[in-house]
């Protein structure tokens, strides 16, 4: 199957997503098409063929599982829209059942018994939007918590067990291996192989000088070394990359900046796909 | 659709049962340090005896991790939900000139719920200003308005199929009010997503309005809209919910009031503004 390219769609983005002939995916994010009065199906008119659902609450590192009525929300928006996908965050927002909410994801400690619990909550999400496919995204953090293993191991593991797909931030690895001093691209290579389907997120950021961390804020382009390691993942991961979305949510470019970004995306893809045709094709003619 | 050959089939039983194998304990010691870590990381600051508080217990935060790193985690936390609830109360700046200091208070005060959607962090805190000594009736007004907005916006939410079948059914009201044959054969169906509220001034009613006003607020497509209703056409009106989905000519009968002429123009009216459908 072709790997498809599109945006996170945003407002801002919305006629891009319909006119735009390299945008062929698009990623609704469940808590923007959340609206109770909506009557007509949040992508509207936009025509693509693929569709995936990006939720941020569903919280698989907490130590009880995702509420059944969020599941069902998440699901309605899925089945509006036709989407082939669900997607989460590899981290906690709240404690557990009756916790409070932090509206922003933290990364679990990297120990047997997180790993038993991600696993275990992320078979209960599998299970409940089959046969709309799963995937975890690794995050940004600005921390981490006392762990037993590497977050490459980590992740290796629930991917591996557990059969859901992979999305891969590139710019959150980069953003995590800029501050704490990891290779980004060995990352990405370690994690890979465990992965059975992928997604890739893109989007760019700003170094804070003050606090003296990259910051994955969405708010600027995509920058040089997030696209030199986005060719490496797209190369790295073959046939199972499903497909590509850019992230945008503050300083929104104008026409011809959101054109140029998924333009790029694809170009990669496409290139990618090429030679590894090309490879196969000497490869039989030997 | 893409297929999945590696993805498991859906089990039997229901998967949303809590684990309660051998390792419930240790569940419950990573349940316990995941509240603690969250708490700590929706407090307002890392000093002294709260920092100490969390770097010990069975799980800590990374040796080397800097408090700026939790503050500015704590930070951007605060700075979200600070605008995500500006924007939804934006409506109540005209009344409460101090808002951004309320809504910081209110922060500091009421921690959000897991799984808090779109306006329930907003309702929360116009129920928290609603509670205090000091609100004026005009301020009461704000937030009764905003408070029916959320209402209705709730009712949808618990009854979405409800109000997208009314919706599709008013989408073609024009239609049948302009086919004069068929009017002794409307099927009235009255929105079910509506709400009342009581104003105390005439701020949002108009100076003509007798106090306290009574104010209908409802979905209309995709919005909220209000509509006030003259003490006869309350009559009718509460009529017509218990009557409905009733026809036109049921609800002749069976009214109190038994004026077709007026009956007609009410039901022409409340199609009009979406509180009706007629089939």
């Amino acid at each position: 199957m072709p790997t498809e390219v599109g945006y996170a769609l945003r407002e801002q983005n919305r006629l891009i997503v319909e006119r735009e002939p390299a945008v062929t995916a698009v990623e609704i994010t469940f808590e923007r098409a959340d609206d109770p009065l909506r009557t007509d199906r949040y992508l509207q008119g936009a025509q693509v063929p693929y569709v995936s659902v990006h939720a941020l609450k569903m919280s698989p590192a907490s130590a009880d599982p995702p509420d059944r009525r969020y599941l069902d929300a998440i699901r309605a928006i899925a089945l509006e829209n036709d989407a082939q996908s669900v997607s989460d965050h590899l981290g906690f927002t709240r404690s557990g059942d009756g916790g409070a909410e932090m509206g922003h994801f933290a990364l679990p400690p990297f120990s047997e018994i997180a790993l038993d619990a991600v696993r275990r909550n992320v078979e209960r999400i599998q299970n409940y939007f089959y046969p709309l496919h799963f995937y975890l995204e690794n995050i940004a953090y600005l921390f981490r918590l006392d762990g037993t293993m590497s977050e490459a191991a980590f992740l290796r593991r629930v991917l591996g067990t557990t059969g859901c797909g992979w999305l891969l931030d590139v710019t959150n690895v980069y953003a995590n291996a800029v501050n704490f001093g990891f290779d980004a691209r060995q990352f990405i290579a370690e994690v890979i192989p465990a992965a059975s389907r992928l997604q890739i997120h893109l989007a760019g950021g700003f170094f804070d000088q003050q606090l003296d961390r990259y910051i994955d804020s969405h708010s600027t382009p995509v920058p040089e070394a997030v696209w030199e390691l986005y060719q490496d993942a797209v190369l790295m991961a073959g046939d199972r990359l499903d497909a590509v979305f850019i992230e945008r949510d503050e300083d929104f470019p104008a026409d011809r900046g959101w054109r140029d970004e998924v333009r790029r995306a694809r170009r990669i893809v496409n290139q990618v796909a090429a030679s590894r045709a090309a490879r196969r094709e000497i490869t039989v003619g030997r | 659709m893409k297929t999945n050959p590696t993805h498991p089939t859906p089990r039997d039983t229901d998967p949303f049962i809590k684990h309660n194998g051998p390792k419930a304990g240790a569940d419950e010691q990573y349940r316990r340090d995941l509240e603690r870590i969250s708490r700590l990381l929706l407090g307002s600051g890392v000093t002294g005896r709260r920092w100490s508080r969390a770097s010990s217990g069975s799980l800590t935060f990374e040796a080397g991790t800097r408090r700026a790193d939790i503050q500015a985690f704590q930070g951007d936390t605060f700075q979200k939900r600070f605008d995500k609830l500006s924007a939804q109360l934006e409506f109540l700046r005209p009344a409460f000139a101090d808002l951004g200091i309320l809504i910081e208070e209110y922060i500091s005060q009421v921690l959000p719920d897991a799984y808090d959607h779109s306006v329930a962090d907003g309702d929360r805190m116009l129920g928290w200003l609603a509670e205090r000594d000091d609100v004026t009736e005009e301020q009461h007004d704000f937030l009764a308005c905003q408070r029916a907005r959320h209402a209705v916006e709730e009712l949808a939410r618990a009854e979405r199929w409800k109000h997208l079948r009314f919706q599709e059914c008013h989408s073609v009201v024009g239609t049948a009010l302009r086919e004069r044959t068929s009017r002794s054969t409307w099927r009235i169906q009255v929105n079910p997503i509506r709400v009342w509220t009581t104003f105390r001034t005439r701020r949002f009613v108009g100076e003509e309005a007798e106090l306290p006003a009574h104010l209908l607020f409802f979905a209309r497509g995709g919005l909220v809209a209000t509509a006030v209703l003259d003490l006869e056409s309350q009559v009718y009106w509460n009529e017509l919910v218990e009557f409905s989905p009733c026809t036109f000519v049921q609800w002749l009968r069976l009214s109190a009031l038994p004026d077709r002429r007026r009956l007609l123009k009410l039901t022409r009216r409340l199609a009009r503004m979406g509180l009706v459908a007629l089939v």
